[in-house]
């Protein structure tokens, strides 16, 4: 009695101890894919399952944000020179005033001109080919010129790797349509200081006065 | 020469016989007697070692370029690119201030026609003088009278390849024809020197460009690495020195002309596709692996 008992209790016990833990079918266990460490982003908390303090808090915070953007600091953004465009031309865009009138192009010019682009790439391309062979040839050159000033001596070769600081600043003006002329003297022109100095503007303002006072007086003479 | 004794044979060891020398105790012994030493792997000890013995003198060539100060008349293809985007660029844009006052004229003067004469002298006095055809006239007059310099220069006309100011579209270097002690025959080439003790390669190249070219000549030199290398076998009489390892160095013209100096006898600015009725055949193939053509 004892021993039945005893195995009746120990298979009670299992199936009694595991039923708290999990009560249904081995098909519903799953493993995720592999993690490495890194935990799937959290679902953010929708509306409705906030509590009435949360979304009070939620809207302070938003309110205090956007009292923080409408602040006038934040507002007046320092403007952009190059963007700018002046009052007069943003109206005449808008009044079509400078839009220019133009035939409009026939289908078989649009496509002698579409040829046309085509060519002009293929002559670009070999072009761009033509300078890629070059610079790896050149560059072959200077690394078999390396490794023979290395084999002769391996301080001259270090003295040679070095890196040149004066190449640093280095400025290279590009040819021009015609040379220029001996002994040319060219004529200086008005200059007034149209810049706008946002920072400290009673500093600055007295220097542009002093500047535009110059001008006139030597306009006066 | 004294003579030695083979270690093992006791023989004296001659000249033309395979020896093998100890560096420790320097005492000699035949090939053949029993060191182990093959016949081939002699020959090929003693080749090497030979060449070792050879000595190489640096020296540092210059390749100075200068660069076109005036550019090229654009082929056909590039003029009619320049021609389409223009184009193109012009039925995009809007119209100018020039082009607007045009219009303004225009309107102007077909508005005058149904005017009286008061009328139309109290809008002529609110204008300029001049119509704006009148204008554009004195414009032109204004740029024609302005006087552009010569893009042939005078030694283009000469014919002179000395100075620096001619072909101005092209991209030109320097050679010259050097004065090397002991040798009649002078042939052209990048202006080339030795490096003396305690110079880095760059320096000697500046040094030379100096004392060839003279003091004159204002070169920015383009790094601290050469761009390429030529080597070649002095003639016999040249002993000890076996040959020249030549390293060349690109620099750029910047200023300043070239003045006769004792090392050179002759000097020329020639285009890039010259250079082969000057230059000898292994030297032009080397020196060629890093020039740029413009």
């Amino acid at each position: 009695m004892n021993v039945i008992t005893k195995s009746l209790l120990l298979r009670v016990g299992v199936t009694e101890s595991c039923r708290h833990l999990y009560n249904g079918s081995v098909s519903h266990f799953h493993t995720s894919t592999n993690l490495q460490g890194v935990t799937k982003k959290t679902k953010a908390l929708s509306v409705t399952r906030l509590s009435p303090e949360q979304l009070t808090r939620r809207k302070k915070r938003l309110e205090k944000e956007l009292k923080r953007l409408s602040k006038s600091n934040m507002r007046d953004l320092r403007p952009i020179e190059e963007l700018e465009i002046t009052p007069q031309l943003r109206k005449d865009l808008i009044s079509r005033r400078r839009s220019r009138q133009v035939e409009p192009i026939s289908p078989e010019q649009q496509e002698q001109q579409i040829l046309f682009f085509k060519e002009w790439t293929r002559y670009k391309w070999k072009e761009v080919l033509g300078e890629c062979e070059l610079l790896h040839r050149v560059e072959k050159a200077q690394v078999f010129a390396l490794s023979k000033l290395r084999q002769e001596s391996e301080e001259l070769y270090k003295q040679a790797v070095k890196l040149d600081p004066a190449l640093m600043n280095h400025a290279v003006a590009g040819p021009l349509h015609t040379p220029p002329i001996a002994g040319y003297m060219a004529e200086d022109g008005k200059w007034i200081d149209h810049t706008d100095y946002f920072e400290d503007k009673e500093k600055y303002s007295q220097l542009t006065g002093a500047i535009i006072d110059n001008v006139k007086a030597k306009n006066r003479k | 020469m004294e003579e030695d004794a083979c270690v093992f044979c006791k023989k004296a060891v001659r000249s033309l016989q395979h020896d093998i020398t100890c560096d420790v105790c320097d005492k000699w012994q035949h090939r053949t007697c029993n060191t182990g030493f093959l016949r081939c792997g002699c020959r090929h000890a003693s080749a090497s070692a030979v060449s070792s013995n050879k000595k190489w003198q640096l020296h540092s060539a210059v390749c100075l370029q200068r660069y076109p100060r005036v550019i090229k008349p654009p082929t056909d293809l590039e003029q009619k690119y320049k021609e389409i985007m223009g184009r193109i660029e012009l039925r995009k844009s809007l119209l100018s201030d020039y082009e607007l006052d045009l219009v303004a004229e225009k309107h102007m003067f077909e508005k005058m026609k149904t005017m009286t004469d008061d009328e139309k002298k109290k809008l002529l006095a609110e204008r300029s003088l001049l119509t704006m055809a009148e204008q554009l006239d004195v414009w032109t007059k204004e740029l024609d009278n302005f006087k552009l310099a010569d893009k042939l220069t005078d030694a283009d006309k000469t014919g002179d390849e000395t100075t620096v100011n001619q072909k101005l579209d092209e991209k030109l270097v320097l050679i010259v024809r050097q004065n090397w002690p002991g040798s009649e025959t002078k042939c052209w080439t990048f202006p080339q020197g030795c490096r003396r003790e305690g110079e880095s390669m760059r320096e000697a190249a500046e040094r030379t460009l100096m004392t060839c070219c003279g003091e004159d000549v204002d070169a920015m030199f383009v790094g601290n690495a050469p761009c390429g290398y030529y080597q070649y076998q002095l003639p016999f009489r040249c002993k000890p020195d076996y040959g020249v390892k030549t390293f060349f160095f690109k620099a750029n013209y910047t200023a300043g002309e070239v003045m006769p100096t004792d090392l050179i006898s002759e000097w020329k600015w020639v285009r890039y596709d010259e250079l082969p009725s000057y230059f000898q055949s292994t030297y032009l193939r080397r020196v060629r692996q890093f020039l740029i053509p413009s």
